[in-house]
């Protein structure tokens, strides 16, 4: 399994499916996962609770993290994935509707790879999702790949 | 022997009364006679040898020797002649006669010898003429002698007495050698008057003379007198001076005999006189002697210095001439009074003295009199001060401590007080008065802690409070005091102790200022303090409660938002074919609407974030921001021809960020509002119109009605349609949030079409 995967952690159906599309339009054909609170993500990444056994040599190329979710919110998700020798390094992209100092600040701070603010105008965020997977995906080099 | 033997025998003759017959008249006539003859004749030689013995100067006195014995002979013949009467031994009597004649014959033959000598010896006649004129020239003698005598007498005498005198008496001649010199001239000088007799004078006392001994000579010899100081040298080498006095004797003819010179040793004298003027010059204080007569004798130097008078023109003046001329008559008076019972003592006790100086000024001056006793009378000694600075500074310091004094007993709104050691009241103001309600008439003497409750004095607050100020110096304190009324008052406090110059403890001063008033507004304050800390907490967590919403409207306003867009998007994309022309623009409508909104709810975020950002005032160049900002919007459209005007040098006290944003808005929306102009102009500067400077953004654009100049920062408020000029209304509103937050004002005139100016200050605006 050597699919380059996303992690999509986003709690909003219609946002979901909004960036599913924009990932689709813009030609974007990796396999997307979806964990739609922050304990699912952790779930996922770590291989617990309902993904326990789940394959753990698929890691995510990118993920997708937003910050408003329920349970766990995307910054403690971050904290966690940074203090765990297994997630470090995986890329982080903050995808948001909030432009809050505070909240770049501490993604930043916490180790994100990036901060994307989601627009109002989908066309705009279409763009910007293109943007995002061009650059995560294709041009940019991962980390060594690691078993988690 | 036959011969003796025949002398003393009768040898047979009849005695010679035989011849007499014994007649007894007759014998007793012969032996009565010759004895007598005998007796005489025996009794003149015992005379003769008296005479001699007595007058061994008489001449010829072997004469009377021989005249002594040729009458003893004489005598014993007579004796003889009485003896032959009874017993006839005439040969015995013949022997005496023979030996009578012998001397008899010897005398008369020496007398013959001696008789020119004896002739040559003046006749008594001659001796009593001579006599009488001996006894006349002896008389003459003797008077004379007796003359003498009391000359010789009185010569010694005075001789006596000149060595009795303390002064050497010198006598010289004419040539000035020593001829007389007395015991004290001895003394003085250490040369015996052997020694120097004869000698000349000067040699032997090295004379050194005031002026040449020539002139002294001549003022001698013509005024017959002279007096004046020498230096004389004593025999052990000591220089003395010596006042000498010379008095010229005459001979017959008139020409100078000798000079009598009296000296004395005023060394001494002269030394203390030298003290004395050392002294006198040395004073501080200018010293005048007066003599009775109000003369001036004698002044120092600081007098000439005080009274700008020399030396000269101040002795022999009364002294009335050193005093300003209204008070001559009553100085005169009191000299007068003061010569008839002098005391030391200081002049004029109680009155204001004055002097007078040569260039008329008058100065305020202290003195002191003291007598003394001369020879020539009671001289006053006036030392003079001068004490016009000394005068001045009790002057001025009067006025102080009557200023001090109007000021303390004036002062309402403190109660000043004075205690003494104890803490008892010992002076009172009107504020004190007027604080504490009692009059001074009733409070003085009472102790201070009358003032205090009566908790505060029975745990001894009233002298710890003294021990402390004076222990410290002073000692403060807050707290409730009672007024005569028994009403209470807070009540500042200060006590500090009084020392004296040798530090030692005199009392308190108290000041008590009644803030009960201020107490009271303390107490609001505090309230008010509470209130604000109570309003603050809740401000904090409206403020807390406003970013949550914020946070929230970031996140929950803007998801639904594009979610109607993208789906509308999707719509759009996906079902193209299946809506028709008007389908599609509703659906566009749709997402202009949803973008709009987005903008909108982002100008609100920033809005609010402008409220909540920290401020950070620093000096920001507000020229050069405006550049950038301009350089900004003329890229964004470089097709625009501006005239663009900024004054250069313009600078704030502000938060950079925050101005930018502030320039961005007014120069952005002058940008805006000049579009519809082929040509415009946009000028930042500063202006101080109404006498408040302030900054001013200028544009030649639209403008706007001045009757709604006041809706113009709300925040949503447009004056203008958004067809006309885009916008969401909300640039202003954050303009003024930027200005209010710097404590500053914004305001704008305008005239529809005639452009618009803002203008704004900040709180540390730069002049």
């Amino acid at each position: 399994m050597n699919e380059k995967i996303i992690l999509l952690v986003e709690d909003n159906p219609d946002d979901e499916e909004l960036t599913v599309r924009a990932l689709k339009k813009n030609n974007v054909l990796n396999a997307v996962a979806v964990a739609r609170d922050g304990l699912e993500a952790l779930n996922y990444l770590f291989g617990e609770g309902a993904y326990a056994g789940r394959d753990m040599r698929v890691v995510p190329q990118l993920i997708l993290l937003d910050l408003k979710l329920p349970k766990l919110d995307g910054l403690g998700v971050l904290r966690r994935l940074r203090s765990d020798p297994r997630t470090k390094l995986l890329p982080v992209v903050l995808l948001t509707s909030s432009n809050e100092e505070k909240d770049l600040l501490n993604g930043y701070g916490l180790g994100a790879n990036s901060y994307v603010r989601k627009p109002v105008d989908f066309d705009q965020f279409k763009e910007a999702i293109r943007q995002l997977s061009l650059y995560w995906l294709v041009l940019n080099e991962p980390p060594p790949a690691r078993r988690i | 022997m036959e011969f003796l033997r025949a002398l003393f025998t009768s040898g047979g003759f009849q005695p010679h009364g035989f011849c007499y017959q014994w007649n007894t008249g007759l014998v007793w006539l012969h032996v009565v006679s010759d004895l007598l003859i005998a007796l005489s004749y025996f009794a003149i030689p015992l005379i003769l040898l008296r005479i001699i013995r007595k007058r061994a100067d008489l001449p010829f006195s072997w004469m009377f020797a021989l005249f002594g014995v040729f009458i003893v002979a004489c005598g014993t013949t007579h004796l003889m002649e009485v003896w032959n009467l009874w017993h006839a031994q005439y040969w015995l009597s013949g022997a005496i006669k023979a030996v009578t004649a012998a001397a008899s014959v010897l005398t008369a033959c020496l007398l013959v010898r001696i008789m020119p000598k004896a002739l040559a010896i003046p006749s008594t006649a001659q001796w009593m003429q001579a006599n009488a004129a001996l006894q006349k020239e002896v008389q003459e003698r003797r008077t004379l002698e007796s003359e003498l005598r009391t000359n010789e007498a009185k010569y010694r005498e005075t001789a006596e007495l000149l060595d009795l005198t303390h002064d050497a008496i010198l006598v010289c001649n004419s040539r000035n050698e020593i001829m007389f010199w007395n015991k004290a001239a001895e003394t003085l000088y250490g040369w015996p008057k052997e020694v120097v007799e004869g000698k000349p004078l000067h040699e032997i006392l090295k004379t050194e003379f005031p002026r040449p001994l020539a002139e002294i000579d001549a003022e001698v010899f013509e005024k017959g007198y002279w007096e004046g100081e020498l230096l004389h040298r004593r025999r052990d080498g000591v220089v003395l001076t010596i006042s000498s006095r010379w008095a010229l004797r005459r001979d017959e003819k008139g020409n100078p005999a000798a000079i009598l010179k009296s000296n004395r040793d005023v060394t001494r004298q002269k030394r203390e006189q030298e003290k004395f003027k050392n002294l006198l010059e040395a004073a501080p204080d200018a010293i005048v002697s007066v003599n009775r007569a109000g003369e001036i004798q004698l002044v120092n130097t600081q007098t000439e210095r005080l009274f700008g008078y020399a030396r000269e023109e101040m002795l022999g003046k009364p002294v009335e001439f050193l005093v300003p001329p209204r008070f001559r008559a009553r100085h005169h008076m009191h000299r007068t009074e003061y010569s008839g019972a002098p005391a030391r003592r200081a002049m004029g006790a109680g009155l204001e003295l004055y002097g007078l100086r040569k260039d008329g000024t008058e100065f305020a001056v202290e003195i002191s009199l003291s007598p003394i006793e001369t020879p020539e009378g009671t001289i006053t000694i006036s030392a003079i001060r001068d004490i016009s600075d000394r005068k001045k500074i009790e002057e001025d310091l009067r006025q102080s401590e009557e200023r001090a004094r109007l000021l303390v007993s004036g002062v309402e709104d403190y109660a000043i007080l004075m205690l003494n050691r104890d803490g008892r009241i010992i002076s009172w103001n009107n504020g004190a008065e007027k604080i504490k309600g009692y009059r001074a008439d009733e409070i003085l003497g009472q102790h201070f802690s009358l003032f205090y409750t009566p908790e505060d004095i029975q745990s001894g607050k009233p002298a710890r409070a003294l021990q402390t100020a004076a222990e410290c110096g002073s000692f403060k304190d807050e707290g409730w005091r009672v007024r005569k009324d028994g009403k209470h008052f807070w009540a500042n406090v200060v006590i500090t102790a009084l020392h004296d110059e040798k530090g030692q403890l005199r009392g308190f001063g108290k000041m008590t200022r009644d803030v009960t008033a201020r107490k009271h507004a303390e107490e609001a304050l505090e309230q008010q303090r509470i209130e604000l800390a109570r309003s603050n907490a809740e401000m904090t967590a409206a403020n807390k409660e406003l970013e949550a919403f914020s946070y929230s409207v970031s996140h929950d306003l803007r998801a639904p938002l594009r979610t109607i867009d993208g789906f509308s998007r999707a719509l759009l994309e996906d079902y193209f074919e299946k809506l028709d022309d008007e389908g599609r623009k509703h659906l566009e409508r749709v997402r202009a609407a949803t973008q709009h909104m987005g903008n909108l709810i982002d100008d609100l975020l920033n809005l609010s974030k402008m409220t909540r950002a920290a401020m950070h005032l620093e000096n920001v160049n507000l020229s050069a921001l405006a550049g950038e900002v301009l350089e900004n919007l003329q890229k964004s459209q470089p097709e625009r021809q501006l005239e663009l005007r900024i004054e250069p040098g313009l600078e704030a006290n502000a938060d950079s960020h925050l101005l930018r944003i502030l320039l961005e808005n007014l120069l952005g929306n002058a940008w805006k509002f000049t579009s519809k102009r082929a040509t415009a102009c946009i000028e930042i500067g500063k202006t101080n119109g109404n006498g408040t400077p302030a900054f001013f953004v200028r544009d030649d654009g639209a403008g706007f009605d001045s009757a709604y100049a006041d809706r113009l920062f709300g925040a949503f408020q447009r004056l203008h349609a958004v067809s006309e000029f885009p916008g969401t209304g909300i640039g202003l509103a954050t303009v003024q949030r930027i200005v209010n937050r710097h404590g500053g004002r914004v305001w704008a005139e305008s005239s529809v079409g005639r452009g618009a100016t803002f203008y704004f200050t900040l709180a540390n605006l730069k002049q």
